[in-house]
């Protein structure tokens, strides 16, 4: 009986090892996200970069390395760019087909630029703004492919 | 013949059985590639998305009416 017992843990073991190591012609290939979702994560990747940005320019500001007018004009462009996120987020949840939405986030990114700022500032907000700016470009490409 | 191979011999026909249980496992619970499960998981980072949007709205409204106060309203009259 309990050589039965060895033999069948045996059997199964090598089955699992089998089954695992070898992919065969049968084998569910990996799901891929929809385009929706891909963009989704990215929309969401900026809702939190813009969220952390304001922390860090109000940081900046009360460590006095950043002026007060400078920390109202990068405020008020995350706030532009927060407000263009949530309106992108409302499309990608509107049910609407994706050629559809496509068209409409493209039309709410054509409006983000770069914040009028001078070289000269804290290069902290530099690569703040240049991270926000790479993402928002990166829907582009994701809606665009 | 070693008894180990005896039962193995024995047990090999279950062999493809299981794998292909397994398989048909798997092919049952795609829930990935469900178009639903998307538009769920569509909708839960949107709305996740949308409420930091918000919160990073309060954040700089109440950062700016901290340090440029409204002046207050003129008394009618």
């Amino acid at each position: 009986m309990r050589t039965i017992a060895l033999a069948l843990v045996l059997a199964f073991g090598t089955i699992a090892v089998t089954s695992c190591g070898k992919p065969s012609a049968n084998t569910p290939t990996p799901v891929q996200n929809s385009p929706q979702t891909t963009v989704a994560l990215t929309v969401k990747t900026v809702a939190d970069a813009a969220n952390a940005g304001v922390k860090t320019v109000i940081s900046l500001r009360d460590q006095g390395k950043l002026s007060p007018a400078n920390t109202v004009t990068i405020e008020n462009w995350l706030g532009f760019v927060a407000t263009t996120d949530k309106q992108i987020s409302a499309i990608l949840a509107n049910g609407q087909p994706w050629a559809q939405q496509k068209v409409a986030i493209l039309a709410q990114l054509g409006t983000v630029t770069a914040p009028q700022i001078a070289t000269t500032i804290d290069p902290g907000v530099q690569t703040l703004v240049a991270q926000i700016l790479t993402l928002v470009n990166q829907i582009r490409t994701q809606v665009t492919q | 013949m070693n008894p180990w191979l005896t039962i193995a011999l024995q047990l090999e026909p279950l062999v493809p059985v299981i794998i292909a249980d397994f398989r048909a496992l798997v092919k049952k619970h795609p829930q990935l590639a469900d178009p639903a499960a998307q538009a769920a998981l569509i909708a839960a980072l949107a709305q996740a998305a949308s409420d930091v949007d918000d919160a990073t709205l309060a954040a700089i409204a109440a950062d700016q009416a901290a340090h440029h106060p409204q002046p207050p309203p003129v008394p009618q009259g």
